[in-house]
């Protein structure tokens, strides 16, 4: 293969799956010409095909490993790092807007609890959410960076590990999972910015979520999915009543 | 607004010589396990198993009342994780065959659903078995609310049946 923009693909990106549509959101395309060595895509969407640049190199697909079956989660856990690049938007004046997955590291109960209101969920006291966030097993966020690159001169307090200056993060979506550090999780509050959603984020969310407790060898991960969701979490490998087992509250206020 | 305890500590000392215990002091991780294994669950690494004890937010666990050769043995168990404000699950809730149907089960989940709910913990859930559903459903918990499913993440490498926990 001779295109240059190929040469420098790290060879992780070749076998993930294109997001698919909306196209504009390819990062291939997004990055054309520059590709970090940190750029990864991370999206296992079992029968969706690629469309994007790599679909059409090594046809549909665009995977280069034959694989029988759905490809599960469980058979590409990804390296052990507490955040991945999703999404990078990059503007001729250099400043780059980014989607973040972060697992851990602060998540202010404030950001949180706006992020609630926006989605429409009743109001809880802060300082409820601020335990919870505490005692939560794992705590992950979507994130939107804007940075610039460093001026020349300029003593930038936040910069990236790219020496770009930080302009503003802000909280657009949010997982936490409660657990017993040995066999159970649930996944609770998953939840993204209703400016941010229709974007496969929510997807990219959870997905990364499993894929953290997983590594940690977390084996039973639960959650409780409105009825509108069930199928959202279905594709990503989650079942309904697995075995017939069925999810229960107690006297719940709904 | 808690669930009633139907019948007192006093009562199930005076007639089954068992009493309840809260928190992991006492429980042996060996007869946890054999305890697990009597009612179908599957046993579970040690080690890993005092590391989720010592990160439940609540147990209740039953004891022979008596000193005797029997003491130690554990004969129910019980326990929660939670957040500490909003939510918890119950798991691993388990009677020894030999001491069912006398109403074990239900006097531990009265009891741990009693501390969640005045330690003001709103949302309460568990999996449950299909034949203990209506145990639960007497009382107070609701299947499915509002089309709520309860999911889990299918795993395909191990087995099943050993992975799966539920209450």
């Amino acid at each position: 293969m001779s295109s240059p923009l190929l040469r420098n693909i790290p060879q992780k990106c070749v076998t993930s799956h294109c997001l698919g549509s909306p196209p504009l959101l390819c990062p291939m395309l997004l990055a054309r010409g520059r590709v970090t060595g940190r750029f990864q895509i991370r999206h296992d969407t079992g029968g969706v095909r690629c469309r994007g640049f790599l679909g059409g190199l090594f046809g549909r697909g665009g995977t280069t490993t034959k694989q029988s079956q759905k490809p599960s989660l469980e058979d590409n856990l990804g390296p052990d790092v507490d955040e991945l690049l999703l999404v990078e938007t990059s503007q001729p004046d250099g400043s780059k807007a980014q989607i973040l997955y972060r697992n851990g590291g602060p998540v202010a109960a404030a950001d949180l609890e706006s992020l609630c209101v926006k989605v429409g969920w009743p109001a809880r006291p802060v300082s409820k959410v601020e335990a919870a966030l505490r005692n939560s097993f794992m705590v992950s966020s979507l994130v939107l960076r804007v940075t610039l690159p460093p001026r020349p001169g300029s003593s930038e307090s936040t910069t990236t590990t790219d020496g770009e200056a930080v302009v503003s993060e802000q909280l657009i979506g949010l997982a936490r999972a409660t657990s017993d550090h040995a066999f159970n999780a649930t996944i609770w509050d998953v939840l993204v910015d209703p400016e941010f959603q229709g974007q496969g984020l929510g997807k990219a969310l959870v997905e990364q979520m499993v894929r953290s407790l997983l590594r940690k060898d977390i084996s039973n991960i639960t959650l409780f999915a409105d009825s509108k969701v069930v199928d959202f979490y279905r594709q990503m490998g989650f079942e309904a009543d697995p075995e017939g087992i069925k999810g229960m509250f107690w006297y719940p206020k709904f | 607004r808690p669930p009633p305890i139907s019948r007192p500590d006093s009562d199930f000392e005076a007639q089954l010589g068992v009493q309840f215990v809260e928190g992991r002091e006492g429980i042996l991780i060996t007869e946890l396990n054999e305890l697990f294994e009597k009612v179908g669950f599957p046993r579970r690494d040690p080690d890993r198993l005092r590391v989720a004890l010592e990160n439940t937010y609540h147990i209740i666990w039953v004891r022979a009342a008596r000193q005797s050769r029997l003491a130690r043995q554990i004969i129910g168990f019980a326990r929660a994780t939670s957040d500490g404000v909003l939510s918890a699950t119950v798991w691993d809730v388990a009677v020894n065959p030999g001491w069912q149907r006398s109403g074990l089960g239900r006097a531990l989940m009265e009891r741990l659903t009693k501390k969640l709910v005045e330690d003001g913990i709103p949302t309460i859930t568990l999996y449950a078995e299909p034949q203990v559903v209506g145990l639960y459903e007497k009382l107070g918990y609701v299947r499915d609310p509002d089309g709520i499913r309860g999911m889990a993440f299918q795993r395909r490498k191990k087995e099943k049946a050993s992975l799966l926990t539920r209450a």
